[in-house]
């Protein structure tokens, strides 16, 4: 499986949030690095089909993702970076709702929302209402549904947002026991998030690429090479050696 | 016996496999159990979690007023004008949250993730009008039956009297909140008090609810249904583009 991502670029009114952008992903981790306002979560939108390119786009086996509509999104789970919830639902409930949009048979349903759920630390309250749930557990639903139809294509928006140091642990656990045909996109400014599990790492700045490579020892001094104040243009492209 | 026994344990016997080798086949049972889901579940479990999704509080406003035409059915006696002004005025309260209840998802910033399920935005909207409609359009239904009995109110009038004000303020709930793109749920509520009172304030006359006043309901019902179909085919249409219902929030 592969995902396509062909001279994109995104404007809003003048500005352009994503600058002709291409990038190739197969199947593994990718971790998508870069500051607040470098364009990710737009990259993240548009990959879901959320957002329309201005131009460009992107593809998943060669298919148009916005021609393949319901078929692409089979195949998708999505954290994003802002996760709404219904207050007044369940875990449970909320689980279960999603699985129903998502099309999955109610037995199916019930299964795999009990097993994320109890796999994530929440069995013992998915029948709590959400609301009254602190945004660490909310974090932890919001990777739970997208888990749950056992997608092939997982995007990740900041996913360790409000999780503690022993919960992005067990996030990165999560991740790591995932099966290998799954291509992941997990887009975060933590470093740390990505290093040690990330097969891959880019880095986005400005809406573009200024780093692509296979992860590495030095991740934290090369991010901050090119997010430090003064000469990006002196940042290096493509592999480090 | 001996023979027999021996023939048992070989039939029974199962060779000893590496252990890469078991791991390959729970893999592969694995991912055929995965491509062998049965097909997805249908309409009806769509709607029934859709009927989950509304919240007690429009299911609430449907008992009450029930209660309250039953009520009046048992213990007032009123003539047929009074009747039609009374379901006149409680017809709006049955449907008064119903659009608030409809876009709760772009207030909870819920239509950014269902937007990328299957079902997404503009199907679900669907099956959520269709249910909220169902409750309110049977508890009127309810309430004209309750009418009809005591007060011998025509079924088709007393039907009339509830469908126009619950569809009009439907109409100018939807206007108003997608015109001002309300994203607090308290103040989508409460917006959508505003044309209730403002149907209280117009007051029809009681000579409306005579017999010749049926053909000025049924051209305020039409024009209601056509002006609601209307939004709804405008909300239907951003929800598809997708991108117009999230950036709301």
């Amino acid at each position: 499986m592969e995902l396509r991502i062909s001279n994109v670029t995104k404007t809003y009114k003048g500005k352009r949030a994503v600058d002709s952008f291409d990038l190739e992903l197969g199947e593994g981790l990718h971790g998508l690095l870069g500051a607040n306002g470098s364009g990710k979560t737009t990259l993240m939108r548009m990959i879901c089909g959320l957002l329309r390119p201005t131009e460009g786009v992107i593809t998943i086996d060669g298919v148009d993702i916005a021609q393949a509509g319901e078929g692409y999104r089979e195949y998708l789970g999505y954290l994003p970076q802002h996760f709404g919830y219904y207050p007044n639902f369940s875990a449970m409930d909320f689980m279960t709702y999603m699985a129903a949009l998502k099309g999955l048979p109610k037995t199916i349903a019930m299964e795999r929302s009990e097993s994320l759920l109890d796999e994530l630390g929440l069995y013992a309250v998915r029948k709590k209402k959400l609301k009254t749930y602190s945004g660490g557990m909310l974090q932890r639903v919001g990777i739970a549904q997208a888990l749950l139809g056992n997608p092939k294509i997982l995007v990740l928006d900041e996913p360790t947002a409000g999780l503690d140091p022993k919960e992005r642990v067990r996030f990165r656990q999560l991740l790591t026991s995932l099966e290998k045909d799954k291509i992941i996109i997990l887009s975060t400014h933590i470093v740390s998030d990505v290093e040690k599990i990330a097969d891959d790492v880019i880095i986005m700045k400005e809406g573009g690429i200024v780093y692509r490579g296979p992860q590495t020892d030095n991740l934290e001094d090369l991010y901050l090479h090119f997010f430090r104040d003064g000469n990006p243009e002196d940042g290096m492209r493509g592999d480090l050696k | 016996m001996r023979e027999m026994n021996e023939k048992r344990e070989k039939a029974d016997w199962v060779p000893a496999v590496r252990q890469e080798k078991v791991e390959e086949v729970i893999t592969a049972g694995s991912l055929f159990m995965d491509k062998n889901v049965p097909d997805v579940n249908n309409v009806w479990v769509l709607m029934a979690k859709q009927l989950r999704y509304l919240s007690p509080s429009l299911w609430g406003c449907q008992l009450l007023l029930l209660c309250a035409a039953i009520a009046a059915a048992l213990i007032t006696s009123m003539d047929c004008s009074d009747a039609g002004y009374m379901i006149f005025t409680m017809a709006p309260v049955a449907g008064f949250l119903t659009v608030p209840e409809m876009l709760k998802d772009l207030q909870y910033n819920m239509s950014e993730l269902e937007s990328v399920c299957r079902y997404d935005g503009a199907k679900v909207l669907v099956l959520r009008f269709i249910s909220a409609g169902l409750i309110n359009v049977l508890c009127l239904t309810m309430i004209s039956a309750v009418m009809w009995e005591a007060f011998g109110v025509s079924f088709l009038k007393t039907v009339i009297y509830g469908l126009v004000p619950y569809v009009w303020v439907n109409v100018i709930n939807l206007f108003l909140i997608m015109l001002l793109r309300i994203r607090s749920r308290r103040a989508g509520v409460l917006l959508s008090v505003m044309p209730v009172a403002a149907l209280y304030l117009f007051q029809p006359e009681n000579m409306m609810f005579y017999d010749g006043a049926v053909v000025f309901w049924l051209a305020a019902l039409a024009a209601g249904v056509l002006l609601g179909a209307g939004e709804v085919c405008l909300i239907m249409k951003e929800r598809n583009k997708r991108e117009g219902a999230f950036l709301w929030n």
